[in-house]
């Protein structure tokens, strides 16, 4: 009587197939569909777009009314907030993962999230 | 082959996948600026985004607790009398010293009576100007009961006795302690975490950060701003263990007039911005309290002062200075490997 073989050469082929594509999914898991910009009011996560996209506005609600972002070609800036300062409005566009603009009486925050958290990314930028 | 067998290989890139932990980040904003948090696993038993709950209700008890703005807050019992002493609570207390300790360490580079001075510049906001030679005198009289020179000792808005008493030393001064509140807080923020069973996150206030515990996919890496073209960096700072990293710059707030940059950052004796070429400081230190105290005298002390000022409290700083051929970066001794920088070194004599 012959002992049952647990796995045939060809097992082994697949195995080894397998766990690439598990270390393949392991490393990729967070964030591999690419950077997108996500509007936060309150801490919700209110709107979110992705960056690669074409070039477009859309309007978010604030605590002080309405604000329009603007998205796409890899960058997001707020073009109008009802804030007193305008400050959010003149802090230009951002682009990499962690970069935020703050309306800050809209008690509201544009944030690049995306790919790069991790040993070869940032995890903050002051 | 056994079914189970093959049916365990097949599975094997979907378990692997769901036993990594992904991050729970929170945005959110408070103490007049933005606020994120991030929570790496293993964490709990208390959910995630219960903890983050929490760390934002702290936040928000903190913006009310420094708020010089808000007539009803905790720090306006500090706009009475000269002479006058007040009880205040710890935790105002303890920021009221270490704000005193900052301003004696660093030669009066750092000022908690700078508020109207601050808001006369308007610098951050849409009324930004160059006020007046005699509007800037007539403040600095106010706040140090003299014109002050450089070489000047400048005298203490308060004196914190104690149980937590304070004796005011100017009259109906308003207190700013924005130069310092955010680092105690985003230490607070650190500790509701700890206490509830997150120690691995990174909380970032208004540009202070504190990295807390070790992550699992490994250190931390903080990035630095290039302050000229502030969607680039220009270093990375390494973290293997709980640290705290300030940044300040001339690229924060500011207004351009006649060609000349005048940012929020400023020189307490001349009631101007600082002029010492450094246009960003970031800085590594044990607690945030500690970093927001100290990165701004760092950016306004001259270069000789400042190296002085890290090394005798044993912080690691970065110095990035503009001169006409770009900019220039400056370090202290002690970061080893925790600093990759692609911008060349200063000359000697800055």
């Amino acid at each position: 009587m012959t002992r049952p073989r647990l796995a045939a050469p060809a097992d082994f082929l697949i195995l080894v197939a397998v766990l690439a594509a598990g270390a393949w999914s392991w490393f990729s898991a967070p964030g591999s569909d690419g950077s997108k910009a996500a509007v936060y009011v309150d801490g919700k996560r209110l709107a979110w777009w992705n960056l690669a996209g074409p070039l477009a506005r859309d309007t978010v609600e604030g605590a002080l009314g309405p604000v329009v972002v603007e998205h796409g070609l890899g960058a997001a800036r707020i073009v109008w907030a009802p804030c007193p300062h305008h400050l959010c409005m003149r802090a230009g566009s951002i682009r990499r993962v962690h970069a935020e603009l703050a309306c800050v009486p809209s008690r509201l925050v544009v944030v690049v999230e995306g790919a790069q958290e991790g040993e070869n990314g940032l995890d903050a930028i002051p | 082959m056994r079914p189970v067998f093959r049916l365990a290989i097949l599975l094997a890139p979907f378990l692997l996948t769901s036993c990594k932990s992904k991050p729970v980040v929170r945005y959110w904003t408070a103490m007049d600026c933005n606020f994120d948090a991030t929570l790496h696993g293993p964490g709990g038993p208390m959910p995630a985004e219960k903890a983050l709950d929490l760390v934002v209700a702290e936040s928000h008890r903190l913006d009310h607790l420094f708020s010089d703005y808000d007539a009803t807050s905790p720090l306006s019992v500090l706009r009475g009398r000269k002479g006058d002493t007040v009880v205040v609570g710890s935790e105002i207390a303890l920021v009221l010293r270490k704000a005193l300790v900052a301003m004696h360490v660093s030669g009066n580079a750092f000022d908690p009576g700078m508020h109207d001075l601050k808001q006369l510049w308007g610098i951050g906001t849409e009324r930004g100007h160059v006020p007046s030679r005699d509007s800037i005198e007539a403040l600095l009289v106010r706040r140090f009961g003299f014109l002050p020179k450089s070489s000047d000792t400048l005298p203490e808005p308060f004196a914190v006795l104690p149980n937590n008493r304070v004796v005011l030393l100017t009259d109906s001064l308003p207190i700013d302690l924005g130069g310092i509140a955010k680092g105690y807080s985003v230490d607070r923020l650190s500790a509701v975490l700890d206490s509830v069973g997150w120690p691995r996150h990174l909380i970032q206030g208004g540009g202070e950060i504190i990295a807390a515990g070790r992550k699992e996919s490994g250190s931390w890496h903080i990035g630095i701003k290039n302050p000229r073209r502030t969607d680039t960096i220009v270093g990375v700072i390494r973290s293997d263990s709980t640290g705290a990293v300030s940044t300040s710059g001339d690229y924060e707030r500011f207004f351009i007039e006649a060609g000349v940059r005048y940012h929020h950052i400023f020189d307490p004796p001349t009631g101007h911005p600082a002029r010492g070429g450094t246009v960003s400081v970031t800085v590594l230190c044990p607690t945030s309290l500690d970093c927001d105290a100290f990165t701004k005298p760092l950016f306004i002390m001259g270069p000789a002062r400042s190296r002085h000022l890290a090394d005798s409290l044993g912080l690691q700083a970065f110095w990035i200075r503009e001169t006409p051929d770009g900019l220039c970066a400056r370090v202290t001794s002690g970061w080893g490997d925790r600093l990759q920088t692609a911008l060349p070194g200063c000359p000697a004599d800055w």
